[in-house]
């Protein structure tokens, strides 16, 4: 049957990641003050005969932390950077997911290669003649949302979205569908991908990335730098986060998801597509454009993408497309793939947190055929009203608004977030 | 009361592709006729037996040949889309009222054999020798893009890589269906077989193995699943908007359910609990009750771990009066993200007719007392879900 979509708020009271720059939340909140790239030589396979052999891998990264937790069995990659974002998350929304109703709990997740890099690895093997099937437990897509389950007691969905670049903002998307249809109180969302040989491989034979620095939005920009890693959000029914006095960090106020049905690889030129679907996640939102103050771009620092995003923006904010601050993360972290949505969403909530814009690091000269206001440093300000955009390869574009709390202090509590009309 | 057709989900057209060949008529001629043959695929060196499907002739079907260089299934997605929206009398494009379609579309594996080229080229010769055509047409969702490219379907695009595809893409599409600018949906699944895959399914013990009796009849061993492949598409449309355009409603999906059993990596819980909440929440969100169902589509792999915890969950939810169990799998093999939606049309095509096939009546089903059908998922990695398909009763 379909649901009545209720006025519960959604709230976002945790927030964990991993990534080439930051290892938590709190040393996200620094390294992007600090404008820091965590582009550097890969070190986890041979990167021989790619376009690139930089990118920016988590190679600080320590899972030792992750398995103390658990038990010792090897883990693939995905699980290893979901759970370390899952550990912070649940610590910091300081919620025991055992107290949930089982069946009111969910687990929605984005990713583009899953397991891959295992069965990969299985793969080669198994052409030799050895197969090890316990390599097996972790390939499906799902595996790290499922190990979530387990560990939380989750008996409601545990969905993995796999739209390409759009993955994670669909999953918190549907995290907020899924709170506002009343079929959940608590959902674990968000994102992960790990840096592969395959992903690295495909997207340099299509020459997607850059044999240098990324640098979106910038005139001279040349490409995308691939990364990695996972972030994880803590979302929760107001009315849910009410009766345990959480503190929320953010809302999820709307979305928008629109498909360009025109190419698998190159984006819509007149841009039709991602100003829709923009469109569309401020009305949810109960916006107009002029309430939204920090734009977390999509921003892949390939010619067509930020060409295509900033036409869109003008198209949606007229004029002020081009001096709304706007960031692209990716110029720190590199393109996270499925996990880019989340990524940018914990974004916002640090931005907040450090009373900045985040910088889009190499960025110099705007491209006047699509300006928008970045700058390669972080800029002081307090956004609340925060536009996050992914555009998807195969044409698939998802937005999300978010509203960023009050105070952004750990050791006190946020003020509630407004209520808005409700439906 | 009248019901409130404005929440019903209506099914208005569906589409299969499969071993049994293109159509809801072959599905059901194929059933309990012995049709398919569990032989080693043609397409790869292998000993497994496997019900292959039929490729789609694209060029012929849509009088364009620009998709019939895709991958399998990619095509085999297209084909099912198709077929779907014809049954519905949905016209899309150029000349056609503007309509907001979304497509939701579920895979296990995803493209398959192409990832395994991917896979095969970086390992002989080095990354430069892959092949971009390859890259972008191996991510999960380029059966779902290269649909909306093909159809023109500019509404959302949800891609769900999943062990159970058919309740997860039922319950996701019922929820957008819940968003207003949304007029229709197309729930889809497709999967196809390749070497790696078959193989990895075999060394996990789901796969039967080579030369081993079918298991079609409950005196022989379950000895575990006969993979094949295909897609199968449903056109979901809120029961209101398909009166007010005058569709021919071919059932309603009266329930959605997705779950998993928070139990172990590649061990699910024996005790059904998964299942056991998949059924339970399909049927609360039907507003039904277990007595009011007349027949369950089993989706077992027929591996003993399934079929216990099958048994256990049935036992559960319907005590002594669990209705007549029956199995497609036998018939047309088991096709991963596909099969718990095969199911799903066959349903459809039992309330069409308002019959069951002959051989699932043996289970005990009175031919013609069919109203409501429960058709439930169990997949790899802790992953259920059940649907409730009914005789729209308006």
């Amino acid at each position: 049957m379909i649901p009545r979509m209720r006025s519960r708020e959604v709230l976002v009271t945790g927030v964990g990641l991993v990534n080439a720059i930051a290892n938590d939340f709190e040393s996200f909140v620094e390294a992007m003050r600090a404008g820091r790239c965590g582009q550097r030589p890969i070190v986890g396979f041979d990167a021989g005969g790619l376009r690139n052999p930089r990118a920016c891998e988590a190679a600080d990264f320590d899972p030792g932390p992750v398995y103390e937790r658990r038990d010792k069995r090897k883990m693939d990659r995905s699980s290893e950077l979901v759970l370390a974002a899952f550990d912070q998350a649940v610590a910091m929304a300081g919620i025991d997911l055992r107290g949930v109703e089982p069946m009111r709990g969910a687990v929605v997740m984005g990713s583009t290669l899953g397991g891959a890099v295992t069965g990969f690895r299985y793969y080669r093997a198994a052409r030799e003649g050895r197969r090890r099937p316990s390599q097996l437990r972790d390939h499906s897509m799902h595996a790290p949302g499922y190990r979530m389950c387990i560990e939380s007691g989750f008996l409601g969905p545990n969905l993995v979205f796999s739209t390409a670049c759009t993955s994670s903002n669909l999953a918190l998307a549907v995290a907020c569908d899924l709170v506002r249809a009343d079929k959940a109180d608590v959902v674990i969302a968000g994102g992960f991908d790990p840096l592969s040989l395959i992903s690295c491989s495909g997207f340099s034979v299509m020459r997607n990335v850059t044999p240098g620095i990324c640098r979106p939005f910038d005139r001279n920009r040349d490409g995308l730098v691939l990364g990695e890693g996972s972030a994880v959000l803590i979302v929760e029914a107001d009315d849910f986060a009410a009766r345990r006095s959480a503190r929320a960090l953010a809302a999820i106020r709307g979305y928008g998801l629109v498909s360009d049905a025109r190419s698998m690889t190159a984006p819509d030129p007149t841009a039709a597509g991602p100003a829709a679907c923009m469109q569309r996640a401020i009305e949810m939102a109960g916006l107009t454009p002029a309430g939204v103050d920090l734009i977390c771009a999509h921003g892949t620092g390939t010619v067509l993408n930020d060409q295509t995003e900033a036409r869109a923006l003008r198209n949606v904010f007229g004029p002020r497309g081009a001096e709304i601050p706007c960031a692209s993360i990716k110029s720190m972290i590199g393109h996270t793939l499925g996990a880019a949505g989340a990524m940018n969403a914990a974004a916002a909530v640090a931005a907040r947190r450090g009373g900045y814009i985040p910088p889009t690091v190499h960025f110099e000269e705007p491209d006047p055929r699509g300006p928008v206001a970045c700058s390669a440093e972080a800029r002081p300000g307090n956004p609340r009203h925060v536009l996050s955009n992914t555009l998807g390869f195969g044409g698939s574009n998802c937005s999300v608004v978010m509203e960023l709390a009050d105070d952004s202090g750990v050791s006190e509590r946020a003020r509630p977030i407004p209520v808005r009309a409700r439906t | 009361m009248a019901p409130d057709l404005a929440r019903r989900v209506v099914i208005t057209g569906a589409g299969v592709i499969g071993s049994f060949g293109i159509g809801a008529g072959a599905l059901w001629d194929s059933i309990g006729a012995g049709k398919t043959k569990f032989a080693p695929c043609t397409r790869y060196p292998a000993t497994l037996p496997c019900a292959e499907a039929v490729k789609p002739d694209l060029r012929r079907m849509l009088q364009s040949g620009r998709n019939s260089r895709m991958s399998l299934v990619s095509q085999f997605a297209i084909a099912a889309v198709h077929l779907a929206l014809k049954q519905a009398d949905l016209p899309l494009g150029k000349g056609a009222p503007d309509r907001a379609v979304g497509i939701v579309y579920g895979t296990s594996h995803g493209p398959g054999a192409t990832t395994q080229e991917i896979y095969d080229d970086l390992i002989d010769h080095g990354p430069a020798a892959v092949k971009p055509r390859a890259f972008q047409e191996s991510v999960f969702n380029a059966p779902a893009s290269l649909a909306s490219i093909q159809f023109g379907l500019k509404g959302p695009i949800q891609v769900l890589a999943a062990s159970v595809c058919g309740p997860t893409v039922l319950y996701q599409a019922q929820m957008l269906l819940a968003q207003p600018g949304v007029d229709a949906v197309i729930a889809l699944c497709a999967d196809e077989l390749c070497g790696a895959v078959q193989s990895a399914l075999r060394v996990v013990r789901w796969h039967r193995p080579a030369g081993a009796v079918d298991g079609r009849s409950p005196s022989r061993p379950a000895r575990g699943a006969v993979a094949s492949e295909g897609a199968a598409a449903l056109i979901l449309e809120r029961g209101d908007d398909a009166v007010a355009r005058g569709a021919l409603t071919l059932a309603e999906m009266a329930g959605a359910a997705s779950t998993n059993d928070a139990w172990k990596l590649v061990r699910p819980a024996q005790d059904g609990r998964g299942l056991i909440a998949a059924m339970h929440g399909c049927l609360a969100d039907a507003e039904a009750s277990p007595g009011d169902v007349d027949m369950i589509l089993s989706s077992t792999a027929n591996t003993e771990v399934d079929d216990r915890l099958e048994a256990a969950a049935f036992r559960s939810v319907f005590g002594d009066a669990t209705p007549p169990v029956a199995s497609t799998k036998g018939d047309i093999g088991h096709a991963m993200g596909a099969a718990a939606m095969f199911d799903v049309a066959l349903a459809v095509e039992m309330l069409r007719r308002g019959r069951v096939p002959v051989s699932l009546d043996a289970a005990g089903t009175p031919a013609g007392d069919v109203g409501s059908i429960l058709c439930t998922g169990i997949g790899l990695n802790g992953m259920f879900g059940a649907i409730l398909i009914r005789r729209a009763a308006w």
